[in-house]
């Protein structure tokens, strides 16, 4: 390919590259693995960047590209069995905390949570969601991506984006409760159980 | 424009991750808005919930990316 089109590459693809390994990573749960996936989406966008319309979503056009990439490697692999999983009630969290005598002091305990959790234990709880609910949530949580932009790179409605990231969140919030138990974490001055 | 019949908490609740998102119309955004101006409750929940959402955006994107992924990147490119 012709110099020009590489630096013109190289330019759309320097503000998104940080954004596309988080992606990557949580899709994949592994940094090696996020490497592999996201140089075989570049490589793959670029000898493709010739059918890129300058001016339009180059974010959104290269993670469609990584996601579908990623889904094609999982099923090749034989390995994306449907997880099973139990419906979360709404407002997972602030149940519990209801129910283990948490209350609001003078900080918000939701904040107090998470600032004790770390960025791994989000990161665990993240990966613990079945992959449909893992990209449209990573998606959003990386990014102030409109459900619009989220449901082009995913390729599906935008009813569906929602309904994955209404139910990915509840999820997320039950497993972000497991962790803080398993962690023995206090919420001012009372134990999670 | 016509009034519009304010939302009642099961409604306000139903909407409340829209509302987060700001993913709802202009108007179904300030029916919620006037309800948790006035219903403490559903004010409470929202603060919980926007400080979850918060908290995950936050450290996600602490996410430490690689150092050697951009020279990575750019070798599988020259040789594209």
């Amino acid at each position: 390919m012709d110099q020009t089109l590489r630096e013109r590459f190289d330019r759309e693809l320097e503000p998104v590259v940080d954004l596309a390994y988080r992606y990557a990573l949580r899709l994949t749960r592994d940094s090696e693995s996020a490497m592999d996936l996201v140089q075989d989406a570049v490589v793959l966008a670029y000898r493709h960047f010739e059918n890129f319309t300058p001016g339009t979503n180059f974010k959104a056009w290269l993670l469609r590209i990584l996601t579908n990439k990623f889904l094609k490697d999982r099923q090749r692999a034989a390995r994306a069995v449907q997880v099973a999983f139990d419906e979360v009630e709404e407002a997972y969290i602030a149940r519990k905390m209801l129910e283990n005598g948490i209350e609001e002091d003078d900080q918000n305990p939701a904040s107090v949570l998470m600032n004790k959790l770390g960025v791994e234990e989000i990161a665990a709880a993240i990966d613990t969601l079945p992959d449909e609910f893992r990209t449209a949530c990573s998606l959003y949580f990386l990014e102030e991506s409109p459900y619009q932009e989220i449901a082009e790179v995913l390729e599906v409605p935008i009813g569906t984006v929602r309904s994955r990231l209404h139910r990915g969140r509840r999820l997320l919030q039950k497993a972000l409760w497991e962790l803080a138990v398993a962690k023995g974490i206090t919420i001012n001055g009372a134990v999670n159980a | 424009m016509p009034e519009m019949k304010p939302l009642n908490c099961e409604e306000a609740f139903a909407r409340l991750d829209d509302f987060i998102d700001r993913e709802l119309s202009p108007v179904e955004q300030q029916l919620v808005q006037e309800h948790l101006n006035v219903c403490a409750h559903c004010l409470a929940e929202y603060k919980f919930e926007a400080a979850i959402v918060d908290g995950i955006k936050e450290k996600m994107r602490k996410m430490q990316v690689p150092q050697e992924l951009s020279a990575r990147l750019g070798r599988a490119l020259d040789s594209a």
